[in-house]
């Protein structure tokens, strides 16, 4: 395990730059489960999710030497997850309108929730994910990725803030509106 | 305070990122105002239910499928770097054209010399103008001025029709008979 963190990501980075592919398998190690984390809280589909985490660490290998080490290697990563994420959104979005456009007044759409559960939570905690991952879905995608950046994955407003590429300020006052909507939301 | 204050300083209280007076100032509107109370709560709880929301993993051949992928980018034209896209510090196209203006002016530059091995020289020769002796007087002595610009009256075609002489059918042998009827 102490293996594990020998090098930093900025190193690793620099390594697979050069040619080291080893060090591209411990990044997509260390970022897999977080990014596809936060790719489905943002997307609201499992298998949407994992498509766009393989295009996103695709794009990390394809595109490496586009990384400059004046940014973190987390910043540069959960900036094309994000951006893949929102451009997936957008695609569905076009997709349903011309599904519903082609659709009778007896079709109906069904989304089958498919998420790996641990067996040892209970109903109620179950429940209440699901009512959050839906109040999220409520939310416009500005106020919805801050707020998973900051409470699901728990990173900091100035990494938030590099990633968005807004301001610090913005970062923190959409943030703040966001947990309030959620809130509501989840009062109703 | 007033709400919308309370409300913009909502997380940063939570956060705990709120300097000493400003947090004063906070929990004084909280012990006035039972709802700002219950809005930091429920609040508070949103954000626990959150942290504790389980993780959501790639399916167990999602490593497999990325693998498979990477190979087929391997085999790919290679993107590459910004850096290694240009030459010299240019871009392809900009080196390009340099050197097809360069080497075009170079060619000119061939073609411009001399093949017989003189000297170029930038100092201005001295060159004295002469004329043969038939050219020092544009007029040359057999032509009067006068015959000159009748012989351009003559070029309009108006001046011969006067000085022609009128045709004559006589003199030409033509005989004239008298109509009897």
């Amino acid at each position: 395990m102490a293996n594990q963190f020998q090098f930093t990501d900025e190193e690793l980075m620099a390594r697979f730059q050069s040619g080291d592919e080893n060090a591209y398998n411990e990044i997509v190690f260390r970022y897999r489960d977080r990014l596809m984390n936060f790719i489905y809280r943002f997307v609201n589909d499992v298998e949407l999710a994992e498509d766009v985490l393989q295009d996103t660490l695709v794009k990390i290998f394809t595109h490496r030497h586009y990384y400059k080490e004046i940014a973190k290697v987390s910043t540069w990563i959960y900036t094309i997850a994000g951006n893949f994420s929102k451009t997936e959104l957008r695609k569905r979005k076009r997709r349903k309108i011309i599904q519903l456009s082609h659709m009778g007044k007896d079709d109906k759409v069904y989304e089958i929730p498919d998420i790996e559960r641990e067996p040892d939570r209970g109903l109620h905690v179950q429940f209440s994910e699901q009512k959050i991952q839906n109040a999220l879905q409520s939310l416009p995608s500005h106020f919805r990725s801050p707020v998973i950046l900051r409470d699901i994955q728990e990173l900091s407003y100035k990494d938030i803030s590099k990633i968005l590429d807004v301001p610090l300020g913005t970062v923190k006052s959409r943030i703040n509106r966001a947990r309030q909507q959620l809130k509501s939301t989840l009062k109703e | 305070m007033d709400r919308y204050q309370f409300e913009d300083y909502l997380s940063d209280y939570i956060e705990n990122n709120l300097n000493p007076s400003k947090r004063k100032e906070f929990e004084e509107y909280l012990k006035a105002n039972s709802s700002g109370e219950e809005l930091v709560e429920s609040v508070r709880e949103l954000l626990d239910s959150m942290k504790s929301m389980s993780e959501i993993k790639a399916s167990s051949g999602f490593m497999g499928k990325l693998h498979k992928r990477i190979e087929a980018e391997k085999n790919r034209p290679s993107i590459q770097s910004p850096e290694k896209r240009t030459y010299l510090g240019f871009a392809p196209f900009h080196l390009g054209m340099m050197v097809v203006v360069l080497i075009g002016l170079v060619f000119v530059g061939m073609e411009l010399l001399p093949t017989d091995g003189t000297k170029i020289t930038t100092v201005q020769p001295n060159i004295e103008l002469s004329f043969p002796p038939d050219l020092s007087d544009p007029f040359p002595p057999d032509i009067k001025k006068d015959e000159m610009v009748k012989l351009d009256q003559d070029s309009s075609g108006v001046k011969d029709q006067d000085t022609k002489a009128p045709f004559d059918l006589e003199k030409r042998g033509a005989t004239f008979v008298k109509d009897q009827n």
